[in-house]
């Protein structure tokens, strides 16, 4: 196993960590302004993986029906997922957290049922977009173009939500309520609005994880359930609410379980879960988290 | 080989397929000879049960056509049992005591088959393995009413090492990490050191089951620069890895060898690479005898499908057990057991005999290349080599070694 | 509530029990006399049911009483599970004898997990009791000389215990027992403590509770009876698998009670048998059981907040004081949080 070895599975680990972050950072954003542990949020990735095969479809492929899917899958499940904040969550947001997450939870079945009548139950496959389809040469290997493009998607993201958050008014607001909700509430900020904003926003990015995902792997049945515990876990161990964490995170776990299968590769599926436990004995506010 | 799957609570889906509309019975109280299936018509294999499941009534319609067996219709009971061993248990306990089943057709996955067995044992219901394959169910969980029709976990292996194992010395293995798949690695390092001694398993890749990114394995692999990988990835994890591994020109640099199924060849169409060696059970385009073409063709006419393998494994399991039934002349498990056991079956994949010790059918594994071909719009493989059961069952000494203490 | 109300309240508190006695007695009797009047299928139903029940109840002392929403509970109805099985398969034990050492196991994985979960509150204890559970369940599932991986490990009951009616009985005793003994114990001055660690716990813990070791443990309490619901579970399945610890098998006691009514005490055991038997009639008929199955639960948030039981107790009382013809104001403001 040489250097170069090593460095390849980070980099492999961190294409991972990026589609990760993108789904992370928009659950991070809910939780820390909703207060609502989104289960559903990997149906929304996971309907955005089925919609955007179908636009690909639709417009026989190529560099142009990814551009297409890249712009309305994401959009149509922002809109959906505003229509289940408006018309669900918003009625229960005062409720104790436990009917949030079951109603999420619930959530997550009808779309997983949903889903599959709507696309079947088997898998569906897409190509990538010819420009994106070769590789590139990184210290003497070939590394994935379109992996080249996911990490700098999430570069993208992360820099565009570090200004919304810090430089714009509606950031601040958001930020103001994830460390003190009623406070917000009572300077007379409409903080439902606010609130179905962040989820519209969140869902996107959601969606937006779920098209790039799309031609990677295969669309199947059950990526919903495979990405949302990971993406907790990113969520818990980068910090609620916090974006950087959600970042850090997201890469900290792609990187542990692409550099861990090499040291323990039977352990692989508990990795995700000690740093879990780790970080909630250790430091229960989370990486980035300040102690409450 | 199908392990666990990850669903929620707990459902029963109850799927009653009643043949074709039933002529008047003329036999004093005889209602149908009924046939319960469970299988997983939902959850991330249920692809390959929708089209067994297809495959199955096509025989039981064949049979009512014809009159039914000993008199009486058959009817076909499905359950799903969402790849859940404790929904196989309970479906399996409520096809027999409350939908009083006379035969069972066993479930897709090899964790559920376990428990199914176990209730068919208890109630001495005869039970048709058609598509799961854990060795064990002819080795040390074997019972007299169970059959197989499945080349199983063990046979599989010897196969492809006996054919691979020769050419290549330094080998690489990915799979989902479970236990199917670790014991398939196990007989295969059996064999080879029979057939290569000198053949090494130079790394060896576990993503787990639905993993959503396969590339740090692919890298893993990569690195450790093996002449062959075997892979014992299926559904979506395949097409996943095959695609992710395309850009790495993995296809290029290591023989990639795969269990294969019609429906991942006909999932990845033309992004398929060629050159592939992909170990098939059923493969319906290189099986050329007169009964599978009639098979494939009523199969295209009714569901609008390409058989798959195991529509191809449902259809004979099935049609055996009603030849089974229609030979002993009764429902009576025991009888049924006797006829099975001398059956001469004519199959879609050839003819089928049951060896007695372990009821283990005699059907073949098929290896070979894929390959494009303009008959169909996904690649086949090609210059198939079918390995007769024989070669690979275990020997009698293996069997009984395994059942001591049992 | 633990205030002594009004005479007139305090009567009809008497004519409750006196009733509710009596409703306990004819579910019991129905029960001693079920296997005479269904069928062999149905019975294992009842028995499914039975052991989700149990399940349910136990869950329910951490959620209901302490308020406590654990989403790791499978682990311990796991371990129970596979406590019967290693025992009876690998030790020589008999069936019946393994499950007396399920809520043993159970119980300890509950203190050695629980010392660190209660640690937390809120939302970050239930992500790292279910952390926890993922963790068992990956011993269980790659743990293969030990556990049998995730083919799971045999249980091979006796004959008479694979008989219906026989392990019926067998586990209608367990339940019965191990639910009585869960009711004194939330009755038990323990109960009242954890109910008001559930309603102030900075309030408790001024009175002098120290609310941690409380905590602590209801949770190893709730652990081992869940241990007995596994090891139930475990012959009844004929084996121990992997699926028993997934934290999707966690959803089930946390949505039967909820649905059922988290006040009450039989809440989660109607909640279990709404979610065993009518999912069965449900998905007998449709192809989209989770469709429904998922409505069932996003509506029952939003219509029934207090759960079929809540719901209908507070219809009874709405009747009652129509019928008394005053308002108990301490009713209106205030919900008898541990009342049946």
């Amino acid at each position: 196993m040489s250097l170069t070895d090593i460095a390849a599975q980070v980099l492999s680990g961190v294409s991972f960590g990026m589609l990760l972050f993108m789904v992370a950072s928009g659950l991070t954003l809910i939780f820390g302004v909703l207060r609502v542990a989104n289960f559903a949020h990997g149906s929304l990735y996971m309907v955005a993986a089925y919609a955007s095969y179908t636009i690909t479809v639709l417009l026989g492929g190529g560099n142009f029906g990814f551009l297409a899917a890249l712009v309305v899958a994401p959009l149509l499940v922002a809109c959906l997922g505003g229509i289940v904040e408006i018309l669900l969550l918003r009625r229960i947001v005062a409720r104790p957290h436990q009917y949030q997450l079951i109603l999420t939870y619930g959530l997550t079945l009808i779309f997983a049922d949903l889903v599959r009548i709507a696309w079947g139950s088997e898998f569906r496959s897409i190509p990538r977009p010819p420009s994106l389809s070769g590789s590139i040469s990184l210290l003497g290997r070939p590394f994935p173009t379109y992996y080249v493009a996911i990490i700098a998607g999430g570069v993208g993201v992360a820099i565009a939500l570090w200004f919304v958050l810090t430089r714009t008014r509606f950031g601040k607001t958001v930020r103001a309520i994830v460390s003190d909700r009623e406070m917000v509430n009572a300077l007379g900020v409409n903080v439902p609005a606010v609130c179905t904003l962040v989820f519209v926003v969140a869902a996107w990015l959601a969606g937006l994880g779920g098209v790039l995902v799309a031609p990677v792997g295969s669309i199947a049945l059950g990526m919903d359930s495979s990405i949302i515990v990971e993406a907790f876990a990113v969520v818990i161990i980068g910090g609620v609410g916090d974006v950087r964490g959600a970042l850090l995170g997201a890469l900290l776990i792609g990187v542990l379980h692409s550099v861990g299968i090499l040291v323990a590769p039977r352990m692989a599926v508990a990795f995700t879960f000690i740093a879990l436990c780790l970080v909630l004995v250790l430091r229960p506010q989370g990486l980035m988290g300040v102690r409450a | 080989m199908r392990a666990i799957v990850q669903r929620l609570h707990q459902t029963f889906l109850i799927v009653s397929l009643l043949a074709s509309p039933m002529a008047i019975d003329l036999a004093w109280g005889a209602g149908p000879i009924k046939i319960g299936m469970t299988n997983h018509l939902t959850g991330t294999a249920a692809l390959y049960a929708k089209s067994q499941v297809n495959a199955v009534e096509l025989a039981v319609e064949e049979w009512n056509k014809k009159g039914g067996v000993l008199g009486r219709k058959l009817e076909l009971i499905v359950r799903d049992d969402q790849l859940k061993p404790e929904l196989g248990i309970s479906h399996a306990r409520d096809l027999i005591t409350r939908e009083k089943v006379d035969v069972m057709l066993g479930p897709g996955s090899s964790g559920v088959a376990v428990s199914v067995s176990a209730i068919a044992k208890q109630y001495k219901k005869v039970i048709m393995l058609t598509t799961s394959n854990s060795p064990r169910m002819t080795m040390e969980l074997f019972h007299p009413y169970v059959f197989q029709v499945a080349p199983t976990g063990l046979m599989e292996p010897r196969a492809l090492a006996e054919m691979a194992g020769p050419k290549y010395t330094k080998w690489g293995y990915v799979a989902g990490d479970y236990e199917a798949s670790h014991q398939y690695l196990r007989h295969i390092k059996e064999h080879l050191g029979k057939v290569n001694p000198n053949a090494k398993f130079a790394v060896e890749a576990w993503p787990k089951l639905g993993a959503p990114d396969f590339t740090p394995y692919i890298t893993q692999l990569l690195a450790a620069s093996p002449e062959i990988v075997y892979s014992g990835l299926w559904g979506a994890d395949l097409v996943a890895f095959i695609k992710q591994a395309k850009p790495y020109g993995f296809f290029e640099k290591t023989q990639f060898m795969t269990i294969l199924v019609v429906d991942d060849l006909r999932g990845m169409g033309q992004e398929m690479p060629e050159g592939i060696i992909g170990q098939m059970r059923a493969p319906f385009f290189s099986i050329d005898n007169p009964r599978m073409n009639e098979f494939a063709r009523k199969f295209r006419e009714k569901t609008n499908e390409y058989p798959t393998d195991w529509a191809v494994q449902g259809y004979e399991g099935v049609d055996i057990l009603i030849h089974g039934i229609a030979k002993a002349g009764s429902t009576d498990s025991e009888a049924i057991v006797k006829a099975i056991e001398g059956i001469a079956y004519e199959g879609l994949r050839g003819p089928i005999r049951f060896r007695k010790e372990d009821h283990q059918g005699t059907v073949p594994s098929f290896i070979g290349r894929t390959a494009k071909t303009d008959k169909y719009p996904f690649l086949i493989i090609k210059d198939v080599q079918v390995i007769p059961a024989e070669k690979m069952w275990p020997s009698l000494e293996e069997i009984a070694a395994s059942r001591k203490g049992q | 509530m633990m205030s002594s109300g009004p005479a007139v309240a305090r009567g009809r508190d008497v004519v409750v029990a006196k009733g509710e006695a009596l409703a306990w007695g004819a579910v019991l009797a129905l029960c001693a006399v079920l296997p005479l009047m269904i069928g062999e299928g149905l019975l294992f139903l009842v028995v499914d049911f039975l052991i989700m029940a149990l399940f349910a109840t136990s869950y329910n002392l951490l959620l209901g009483q302490v308020g406590m929403l654990s989403f790791g509970h499978a682990a311990y109805y796991g371990i129970g599970a596979y406590t019967v099985a290693l025992l009876a398969g690998k030790a020589g034990f008999s069936v019946l004898g393994g499950l007396l050492w399920a809520p043993v196991a159970a119980g300890i994985a509950g203190i050695v997990i629980g010392l660190f979960c209660v640690q937390l509150s809120g939302f970050y204890f239930s992500i790292l009791t279910m952390a926890f559970s993922q963790l068992v369940w990956t011993v269980a599932f790659g743990w293969y000389s030990f556990t049998g991986g995730d083919d799971g490990l045999p249980v091979n009951p006796p004959d008479f215990l694979l008989a219906a009616t026989n392990y019926y009985y067998v586990t209608l005793a367990c339940v019965v027992v191990a639910i009585a003994l869960l009711r004194m114990i939330t009755r038990s001055s323990f109960g009242v403590a954890l109910a008001a660690i559930r309603e102030n716990a900075d309030r408790a813990a001024f009175v002098g509770l120290n609310v941690r070791m409380y905590r602590l443990a209801a949770f190893a309490v709730a652990a081992a009876f869940a241990g007995i619901a596994g090891g139930l579970r475990a012959p009844l399945q004929l084996m121990a698998f992997p699926g028993l610890l997934y934290w999707t098998q966690s959803a089930d006691p946390v949505l039967m009670s909820l649905a059922g009514g988290i006040h009450t005490f039989v809440g989660p055991i109607v909640g279990a048998a709404v979610f065993v038997f009518l999912n069965f009639a449900i998905t007998s008929y449709t192809r989209y059981s989770l469709v429904v199955f998922g409505s069932v639960v996003v509506l029952l948030v939003l219509v029934l907040p207090g759960g079929i039981v809540g719901f209908m107790q507070d219809r009874h009382r709405g009747r009652q004081k129509r019928r008394l013809g005053f308002a108990d104001a301490r009713e209106k403001n205030s919900r008898p949080m541990e009342r049946p």
